[in-house]
């Protein structure tokens, strides 16, 4: 099924380039309802030990490894895809203008609570790292 | 493909030269020179002060960046600036289509513990790396924030 999700579109700005055969991956947060919050030690779990996100960006080789020449194309992951990968596939990093997180008043003394969105985090793999394509990532449920 | 056009650095052909000698003057010496397939890279500290914002009382309050912080950078950061592109980087087959990943004057992701060599060139701290640990070229180096 053809997706037409970009981090552009999302966020507002370019999400880094990927070079050769890496890959740049969001980490996907599950979503609970609006009326339920997760708590604290749930997200801080979810942050490190999360083993499924979007695909952000393709370098421009990616695919071209042996690994992949026997290969279905239709097995390939695309920009827009939810795939998963082992826990720790690379470096976790927060990724975008500073300003676009909320600053919380009881946090920061004085500082005017500001509107905004957390800065997605991202983490660039090689290609063969990723194990397969989800449908909902929601589905996924590490043990 | 142009003579050195690349898909993936912000800096255009007919910059290279304007982008090398900005960060000549910034620096206020002659950049290192990378060998063979290895890239000098200058890793990224961030700035000391962080935002500035108005208070209820009007007064204008800065938000600053630990030490120990800005210290850490040095060796936890690896988001960093292109000095040097070694002659034979992007030399091979693999780069015909898309040219090279990054030039000098690119902000760039890397891998810190992947072959690199980390150390102080004329008081700034400096990796060493070879091409493969080159991750992604980014717009801004301020957008990166290492988690783990």
């Amino acid at each position: 099924m053809e997706n037409s999700w970009s981090f552009e579109k999302e966020f507002g700005f370019n999400p880094p380039r990927p070079l050769g055969d890496r890959v740049c991956i969001m980490r996907y947060t599950k979503k609970y309802s609006d009326t339920i919050i997760a708590a604290a030690q749930a997200d801080d779990r979810a942050k490190f030990e999360s083993i499924v996100g979007r695909v952000v960006k393709l370098g421009s080789a990616c695919f071209k490894g042996d690994s992949f020449k026997e290969w279905d194309p239709k097995d390939l992951y695309k920009v827009g895809d939810f795939v998963t990968f082992k826990v720790n596939p690379g470096t976790w990093f927060k990724y975008g203008p500073q300003d676009m997180e909320i600053s919380s008043p009881s946090l920061i003394h004085g500082a005017p609570p500001k509107e905004g969105r957390e800065r997605p985090v991202l983490t660039i793999v090689f290609d063969d790292s990723i194990n397969s394509i989800v449908e909902d990532p929601n589905y996924i449920e590490r043990e | 493909m142009g003579s050195n056009r690349s898909l993936t650095s912000y800096i255009e052909d007919h910059e290279e030269d304007e982008a090398k000698q900005y960060i000549e003057e910034e620096l206020g010496f002659a950049l290192p020179k990378a060998n063979r397939d290895r890239i000098i890279v200058k890793i990224y500290i961030r700035p000391e002060e962080l935002s500035t914002f108005e208070n209820d009382k009007g007064e204008t309050v800065s938000i600053y960046m630990p030490e120990i912080i800005l210290n850490g950078d040095k060796y936890k950061n690896f988001a960093a600036l292109v000095l040097s592109v070694g002659e034979q980087c992007f030399s091979g087959e693999e780069y015909k289509d898309c040219g090279p990943s990054c030039k000098v004057g690119d902000w760039v992701t890397i891998a810190r513990n992947d072959g690199g060599q980390q150390y102080i060139y004329r008081g700034i701290a400096v990796q060493d790396i070879p091409v493969r640990a080159m991750l992604s070229v980014i717009e801004d180096p301020n957008y990166v924030e290492r988690l783990n």
